[in-house]
């Protein structure tokens, strides 16, 4: 038997989105609770699974997100493997090659989970396997899917390490959607140092009388040359009804500084979006490893000719980023991490230009533990405002190698438009702790957070910020 | 009335089903078993690799920046171990949208770990990971030793483990 365990608390003060009034009186008092259960029980080749969930939003939660109050098993599963065949009956999530046609997961931070509850019978003998799967979304209040039917089947063969050919085929039946069907091919091959992959989708969506017809591209080359590698990827997303089931590449990154997460990180939006990105990275010197990446996107232009591309026009909601890194780590142990960065995006709402630094600088202190201090400064240039603002991050982390973590932080920014909404200094303490041989960690928050956007392959939830404590034990049972 | 009987009859039946699972897990226990694509289409199961000695297992992403540490930090550690007959498994969380990071990451940092990918995280929970980094220590059986929950602490007692591990599965 195997289980976890997850709790998390929060008691404090949020801003409260309908209330119209300058921070500090614009709050509103948050309480949270989540309880997470989970437990696996193995009986020879059988597996049983499932998750006792107990949820207690905060009242701004339930108001602006319409998520409510759960207790129950929210999540059981069976699953039997009888080689070659396994067969899973109950909750399951499932990625199709690089999930073009569908890719299903739960992230409970920003309320969204597409898992399915059916039946998926997977098959794998010498060079083929095969998946079918069947099953239904559930819509929970506040959560970002309907409940649709999904029915799927996903084959490939390995004729060669390196070398690969699959087909998927998914349908959603019109319960909770449009009903559509999206066939795909995808391929591998490795030629040397080269390697080549994409995948191709075709949506076919049913709107009453008429059918829409979209579809999806993506592929990706590396090279490797030594220590020196070189990645190159291309989207062109135009599905003409995308739904949260598909779930294909970013071709950009998203995850940064922690600067670039607070101030209106990309938001990717694959019913319109074309781009690629370019990223080389290779170990310089003996000790210094540095990477270089650029990606630029928009929705697709009007009367292009040709293979589709993205473009600068304001119109297109055009981004592009570029940033460099610089990675050094000596032999007593002490590394330097080193980026900047530049990137612009247009949207409806805001059009900004920004640019950052961010290094961080730790190592070990003898039997005094590890030590980290970090700095970020990130300037942003609102076009359409006229306005230049600078945020400015540092922090102190200390391990002492055994068990305890401890990691201060503190934000400011000079923006007053941000001041007056949510404060402009966020000061923070955390401190971390494991305990029973490693089977439990208990992690203590108190002080200031930033509130923003916070993604998860591609899905966004705009958090409140928080004022107060926040206590959260991971337990192995 | 009525309810001390509805109460009764959900207090034994909840025993029943205890009951038979502790007795069923007294008899039939037997560690996870799973199979997860690699890098190059291939696939790995847990159960064709095991029996050499101890497996360890570090659950990563290419978004996540202290696992990305803890590999850069302890590499020589986990190679010297891996040479010594420690089967040292990289199972990666990147799911289809951040994949492509995966392969360029592990060649540029000349890591020789078996790297495996788990984009629905559920061999992760199988174990019952909730977040990463994650790292499980197997012994030549596949049943779990050791569970270090954010980053390992202490290295040492890793080593320890592995030591003592690598000595039983050689008298087996």
């Amino acid at each position: 038997m195997s289980g976890s365990n997850l709790l998390r608390l929060d008691e404090g003060y949020e801003v409260d989105p309908h209330k119209h009034a300058e921070f500090p009186d614009n709050r509103a008092y948050r309480s949270f609770f989540e309880n997470r259960l989970r437990l696996n029980i193995a009986y020879g080749n059988w597996t049983f699974g499932g998750r006792f969930l107990y949820f207690r939003p905060s009242e701004i939660d339930k108001r602006f997100f319409a998520v409510e109050s759960e207790t129950g098993l929210d999540k059981r599963y069976f699953e039997a493997q009888v080689r070659p065949l396994a067969i899973r009956v109950g909750h399951f999530a499932e990625v199709f090659d690089h999930g073009l046609t569908l890719g299903l997961f739960e992230n409970r931070e920003i309320f969204f989970d597409s898992e399915l509850d059916g039946v998926r019978l997977s098959l794998a003998q010498g060079p083929v396997s095969f998946t079918a799967l069947k099953g239904r979304s559930r819509a929970r209040a506040g959560f970002l899917v309907e409940e649709e039917g999904v029915t799927g089947a996903h084959a490939e063969v390995v004729p060669l390490a390196g070398w690969k050919v699959g087909a998927s085929f998914v349908h959603l039946d019109s319960s909770g959607y449009a009903e559509a069907r999206l066939p795909a091919v995808s391929g591998l091959a490795t030629v040397g140092p080269l390697q080549f992959g994409g995948e191709f989708a075709w949506k076919e969506t049913d709107l009453g009388a008429s059918k829409t017809h979209g579809q999806a591209c993506y592929l990706e080359v590396i090279a490797t040359s030594g220590r020196y590698n070189l990645l190159i990827n291309y989207k062109d997303y135009e599905y003409r009804g995308w739904t949260p089931f598909q779930n294909p590449p970013l071709v950009s990154r998203e995850i940064g500084p922690r600067l670039l997460q607070n101030r209106e990180p990309h938001v990717f939006y694959p019913e319109d979006d074309v781009g690629y990105q370019i990223e080389l990275r290779g170990v310089v010197l003996k000790e210094v490893s540095a990477l270089a990446h650029f990606n630029h996107s928009s929705q697709h232009a009007v009367g292009q000719k040709g293979i589709a591309r993205p473009t600068l026009q304001e119109r297109n909601w055009p981004y592009w980023e570029f940033f460099t890194s610089v990675e050094n780590t000596w032999p007593s142990g002490w590394s330097l991490e080193f980026e900047g960065g530049l990137n612009e995006e247009a949207q409806t709402q805001f059009w900004y230009k920004k640019a950052w630094m961010a290094a961080d600088v730790g190592g070990p202190m003898g039997q005094m533990g590890h030590i980290q201090f970090g700095g970020e400064v990130l300037r942003v240039h609102d076009q359409r405002g006229g306005k230049e603002f600078v945020d400015e991050l540092a922090t102190l982390g200390w391990e002492d190698g055994k068990s305890l973590s401890v990691e201060l932080q503190s934000q400011w920014t000079d923006d007053e438009a941000l001041r007056e909404r949510e404060g402009s200094f966020w000061p923070s303490a955390e401190i971390g702790y494991s305990f029973g041989e490693g089977r439990h960690r208990a992690t203590l928050f108190w002080g200031r957070e930033r509130g923003g956007l916070r993604c998860s392959n591609g899905f966004c939830r705009r958090v409140q910020p928080f004022e107060g404590f926040r206590f959260s034990l991971e337990s192995s049972l | 009335m009525r309810m001390t009987q509805r109460f009764l009859t959900w207090f034994f039946a909840a025993l029943a089903v205890f009951a038979i699972a502790g007795l069923s897990l007294l008899l039939f226990a037997v560690p996870a078993d799973w199979t997860l694509k690699d890098l190059n289409g291939g696939r790995f199961t847990l159960s064709e690799n095991l029996g050499r000695g101890p497996t360890l297992i570090l659950f990563w992403a290419t978004w996540c920046r202290p696992c990305k540490q803890e590999l850069k930090e302890y590499k020589s550690i986990f190679e010297t171990y891996q040479e010594k007959g420690v089967q040292v498994l990289a199972i990666s969380e990147d799911n289809s949208k951040t994949q492509s990071q995966i392969k360029p990451f592990i060649q540029s940092n000349g890591y020789n770990f078996t790297v495996l990918l788990d984009p629905t995280g559920e061999v992760l929970k199988s174990y019952g990971g909730e977040s990463i980094p994650f790292t499980i220590v197997l012994d030549s059986v596949g049943a779990v030793q050791k569970t270090y929950r954010g980053k390992i602490q202490k290295i040492d007692d890793l080593s320890k483990l592995l030591e003592k591990l690598l000595v039983e599965s050689a008298g087996e």
